[in-house]
């Protein structure tokens, strides 16, 4: 059998060789964060995949051809989750420079240790000249000092099939709170015209932002501004009558069978539905373009997009919560690659990339400079629905955003569950109630743990 | 005569087509990725039953997996990552199961509990212990970092004791007055006819790595070290992404799969002809 | 066992022999820092609250375990456990033991349809996971339309957990099928000649041949069924997230998004060492029965 013990022994040798390889490329590049030619290695935790990530990269090598201070070298580490856990406990030296991640983490980068407050940055720089819009400034700020800066400007609401709307005689644009909407998607379920009449993106942040729109803080820390939530405020009048309406609402849709069962893909499921006339309208961000306009280059027919109502008539329509992205500078112990993360998002931020961006995804422009630029009025002018959101945005004010809270992976997720519950028959108040046991839980697990 | 035969034939046939029917039925989910993985993007999303073949075949899907995301570059990280790991899996698990069978010494017992207990422990948790580890030995973007925690399982120990348990004592007992020693035994007797479970072994492993997500995301930073997995994750595309894209990578990851496949059953049944002359 | 059997095993002298110890000592030392050492982290952590950064802030006692037991959602994620590994385990063990004894002797060209009920196993849990996503659609999916039924799969509390275990049988039959397919195949074809000249049916041939002499093999099978089940959960991730409503909620399922979503890592914790110890008594349980119904030659 001494063929057999060498053939283990050349295996042996022959990996250890393969993972000699692995560890000597490591050793000679983790001394020094340059380049050959001299070059400040950025490196970049870019939360971004496919095409989307395509088009950032392309950027980011326009960026480091542009300059020879800096070199910024993308890495993906996983969606929005994995990346924060990994960032989490990755050891500081292994830490990027900058990564991205989407607005509903604010709250978590704001208070994970790792993040170096964006406005430090822009204080120091004296060309600092985007004027972001106000709700963004909220969004990825406190008490206006941006703790992130913001990369696309994408609004939550609804995608709907202008076919059927037209058919049920209904005014998308009429839908400005969700009692309307509810009374649409009736109108829409009894005529039959179609097979279900509306349909929710899995995510529970859809809900707070209708109660956003409405004027009604969700937590108790004051739209945000007031450090960490100890509870959450769905059970407490004002907020319990609308919170309960809104569910009731969902739950009486569920039970006629006019909802597209929930936790349905938009992908692969809600935007295929909405081309083939089968759901009339998708709750969700408007950051699905590219999806939408691949359906509908197929199924033809045309689509359109109202960004959020309120729960009720009643509503004060304060301002549209931004849903998008951000970057983030980390504090990785080195402050040239950490200026060097803030130039290339300077670079990134300018028009004349953000108007290729939102070209490509359908965000939104994120300040004026970008908005009357002729560029983007043939933006515009390329669907039928994009003036009109921005009209929209127009007529609403600031004052209410999505409050950061440090556990979103918690707080948001457990929304989708009580939609989930109340429209395949739970009882609401009782799918209320185990929401808020959940996310008070969260709460005050984490604010005993982390001082 | 001719009749008889033909009703011979006939009813070696009729099972042996249904069970290829049954066969094709039960893989028709990778047939179906396949086909669907030639179709654009728009037409994925539409696409129902009557619409199964595609209309308009196009390769830019796999064009896209293969010259832009590259995904043979993270198929050849997971290929050294299995070949390193179950190479290792195989020494040291029969070392293992080895001694716990054909020894009698003090701790036994316990290291054999020691062993079941492995198996039983969840992964989420300790991976995360795992990573600092690796982290502090500076072992992140290595194989080496990626494979460490992965090198002996306890259930390719427990697999390799089920063998070995079936090998018949009075054969060691043979061979050690012929002279042979216990370890002399295991590299004559033992690991020759332990093949086909290595086989199966093997298989398993290569299944578990070739799955692996977390852990890889965790140790690598860097995109030439990646794995099929990260590579899949990657194609995922969030809002902008084309579903297109994601079955034209599974095609792509599961074709060197399959053949890998059809080679290891050929071993394994080689493997196993080996394992019945010990009768 | 017979003692007198194993003569072999007996050392002649009483002498201190190094050689074991020395096969042992890799897996050993792998298994001590890679899974005992974060094992036993495991246990001291389960027992105090940690911070974001899943570091040791202050004990806790057995304030975690209080919590997670008294939570509403508990006995809800325990039944999806025991009725999800059960669906999987018994799913998975029948339907490779039905190819593995179709397959069992040989044939020519039955290396088709051996490859196509193993190929599963090459497809990894991300592409599976998109394929079905598609196939159990409610309206246009392929599996409505085939069997005439208008159920919304994955998103139906009622039928989340019996679609994702279906999935999950899918993936994990061809590795069972092979484990097995060994142990069939080592049957010594002249048992099953004489078998059959005896004018036994494949049934019975299958009950008093086949199960026997493979029981080492099915031995393995069950105690790999028993852990895989109750550790199954790219599935679950991939396909429903544990909804609708938790309907598709496991311990493991759990565990992860308490470890790696949550940041709750001393609650992932708890989880763990729970579903440690269900696979534990699964595992003395089934040690109790190996003596008895094994066949060792």
């Amino acid at each position: 059998m001494k063929k057999l013990l060498m053939v283990f022994g050349v295996l042996l040798v022959a990996m250890c060789v393969l993972f000699a390889q692995g560890s000597g490329e490591k050793a000679a590049e983790s001394d020094s964060p340059k380049t050959e030619d001299g070059k400040i290695i950025v490196p970049y935790w870019r939360c971004y995949t496919g095409s989307s990530a395509e088009f950032v990269d392309g950027i980011i090598a326009e960026f480091n051809a542009s300059q020879d201070k800096y070199e910024v070298v993308p890495e993906y580490n996983g969606g929005y989750y994995d990346q924060f856990a990994k960032l989490m406990s990755t050891d500081r030296e292994n830490l990027p420079a900058m990564c991205n991640s989407s607005s509903e983490t604010v709250g978590s980068y704001l208070h994970s240790g790792l993040v170096k407050y964006a406005q430090d940055f822009i204080d120091a720089d004296k060309n600092w000249s985007y004027n972001f819009y106000g709700n963004l400034v909220a969004t990825y700020g406190v008490n206006g000092r941006l703790v992130g800066i913001p990369l696309g400007f994408s609004l939550s609401g609804f995608f709907y099939n202008a076919e059927i709307f037209e058919a049920a005689g209904i005014d998308p644009y009429s839908l400005t709170s969700f009692d309307r909407v509810y009374e649409a998607a009736l109108k829409i379920g009894d005529g039959g015209y179609a097979k279900y009449a509306i349909s929710e993106e899995h995510s529970g942040i859809w809900a707070n932002y209708c109660f956003h729109r409405e004027g009604l803080y969700t937590v108790d820390n004051n739209n945000g501004v007031d450090g960490l939530p100890t509870k959450v405020l769905y059970n407490e009048e004002p907020l319990k009558t609308v919170c309960y309406n809104y569910y009731k609402e969902w739950a009486d849709l569920g039970a006629k069978g006019y909802v597209y069962p929930v936790g349905a893909k938009v992908k692969t499921a809600l935007a295929p539905a909405l081309g083939a006339k089968e759901v009339a309208m998708i709750i969700t961000t408007n950051s699905y373009k590219s999806t939408m306009n691949d359906v509908f280059s197929q199924t033809g027919g045309t689509y359109g997009f109202v960004p959020m109502f309120s729960a009720t008539d009643n509503g004060k329509q304060t301002g549209f919560c931004s849903s998008g992205n951000g970057f983030f500078i980390i504090n990785n112990g080195h402050p040239d690659q950490q200026q060097g993360a803030y130039e290339f998002i300077k670079y990134f931020d300018s028009p004349s990339v953000q108007l290729r961006w939102m070209a490509k995804t359908g965000y939104l422009p994120m300040y004026d400079a970008v908005a009357q630029t002729p560029e983007y009025k043939e933006i515009l002018a390329s669907d039928n629905y994009t003036a009109r959101v921005l009209e929209e945005l127009g007529k609403s004010d600031y004052s209410a955003f999505y409050a950061f809270t440090a556990v979103n992976n918690i707080y948001s997720p457990a929304g989708a569950t009580c939609l989930e519950a109340v429209i395949n028959g739970a009882d609401v108040q009782a799918s209320i109630d185990q929401m808020c046991e959940t996310i008070n839980e969260a709460f005050k697990m984490y604010n005993l743990t982390n001082k | 005569m001719n009749s008889m035969r033909l009703k011979k034939r006939l009813s070696t046939l009729v099972p042996y087509i249904i069970k290829v029917l049954v066969g094709v039925l039960f893989t028709s989910p990778i047939l179906i990725c396949f086909l669907y993985s030639f179709k654009p993007n728009g037409e994925l999303l539409v696409s129902t039953l009557s619409t199964f073949l595609p209309k308009a075949p196009t390769l830019e899907n796999f064009w896209y997996v293969v010259a832009k995301v590259r995904m043979q570059k993270y198929l050849t990280n997971t290929f050294i990552q299995c070949f390193s790991i179950i190479v290792c899996q195989l020494v040291f698990c029969s070392m293992a199961a080895y001694a716990i069978v054909f020894y009698r010494f003090k701790g036994k017992k316990f290291l054999w509990i020691l062993i079941l207990m492995s198996v039983m422990i969840p992964g989420d948790v300790i991976v995360i212990s795992n990573y600092i580890q690796i982290q502090r030995w500076h072992l992140t973007n290595t194989h080496i970092g990626m494979a460490l925690p992965y090198l002996v399982g306890g259930m390719g120990i427990f697999l390799m004791r089920q063998f070995y348990l079936t090998i018949p004592k009075e054969l060691a007992e043979a061979a050690e007055i012929d002279g042979c020693s216990r370890l002399g035994f295991m590299w004559r007797f033992a690991v020759p006819l332990s093949i086909p479970s290595m086989a199966s072994l093997a298989i398993y492993e290569f299944i578990a790595i070739y799955n692996r997500y977390f852990w890889p995301l965790l140790v690598v930073d860097k995109d030439r070290m990646r794995t099929i997995q990260l590579g899949m994750a990657y194609l995922e595309g969030g809002e902008n992404g084309k579903v297109a894209y994601i079955l034209a990578g599974a095609s792509f990851c599961v074709i060197p799969a399959v053949i890998v496949f059809i080679f290891g059953q050929k071993f394994l049944v080689k493997g196993m002809t080996a394992g019945a002359v010990k009768g | 066992m017979a003692k007198d059997r194993n003569p072999s095993l007996i050392p002649r002298k009483r002498k201190f022999e190094v050689a074991p110890y020395l096969l042992m000592l890799p897996a050993i030392t792998l298994f001590g820092v890679f899974t005992f050492y974060p094992f036993f982290k495991t246990i001291f952590l389960s027992l105090s609250y940690t911070n974001k950064y899943g570091e040791f802030v202050q004990w806790a006692g057995f304030d975690n375990y209080v919590r997670v037991f008294k939570s509403t959602l508990f006995p809800k994620i325990m039944g999806n456990t025991f009725r999800f590994a059960l669906m999987v385990g018994a799913g998975t063990l029948f339907f490779a033991m039905v190819f593995a004894l179709v397959s069992a002797s040989r044939e020519r060209g039955s290396r088709v349809y051996e490859v196509m009920f193993a190929i599963p196993m090459a497809v990894a849990s991300v592409p599976a996971s998109v394929i079905f996503e598609f196939m159990m659609k409610k309206d246009g999916g392929l599996l409505n339309s085939v069997l005439g039924t208008s159920i919304a799969w994955l998103q139906d509390p009622k039928w989340a957990l019996f679609a994702v275990a279906l999935v999950t049988v899918w993936l994990h039959i061809g590795s069972s099928f092979i484990f097995l397919l060994v142990g069939f195949r080592n049957v010594p074809q002249e048992l099953v000649e004489c078998a059959t000249l005896d004018g036994a049916g494949p049934v019975k041939k299958a009950l008093r041949i086949f199960i026997p002499i493979a029981s080492p093999q099915i031995f393995f099978v069950v105690f790999l069924n028993i852990n895989s089940s109750f550790k199954a959960f790219g599935q679950i991730k991939l396909l429903t997230a544990g909804g609708p409503n938790n309907a598709t909620k496991t311990i493991i399922y759990e565990m992860y998004e308490n470890a790696i979503k949550n940041s709750r890592y001393e609650t992932a914790c708890v989880d763990a060492l729970i579903l440690f110890a269900i696979l534990l008594i699964a595992n003395r349980i089934q040690n109790a029965l190996e003596g008895r119904l094994v066949f060792y030659k």
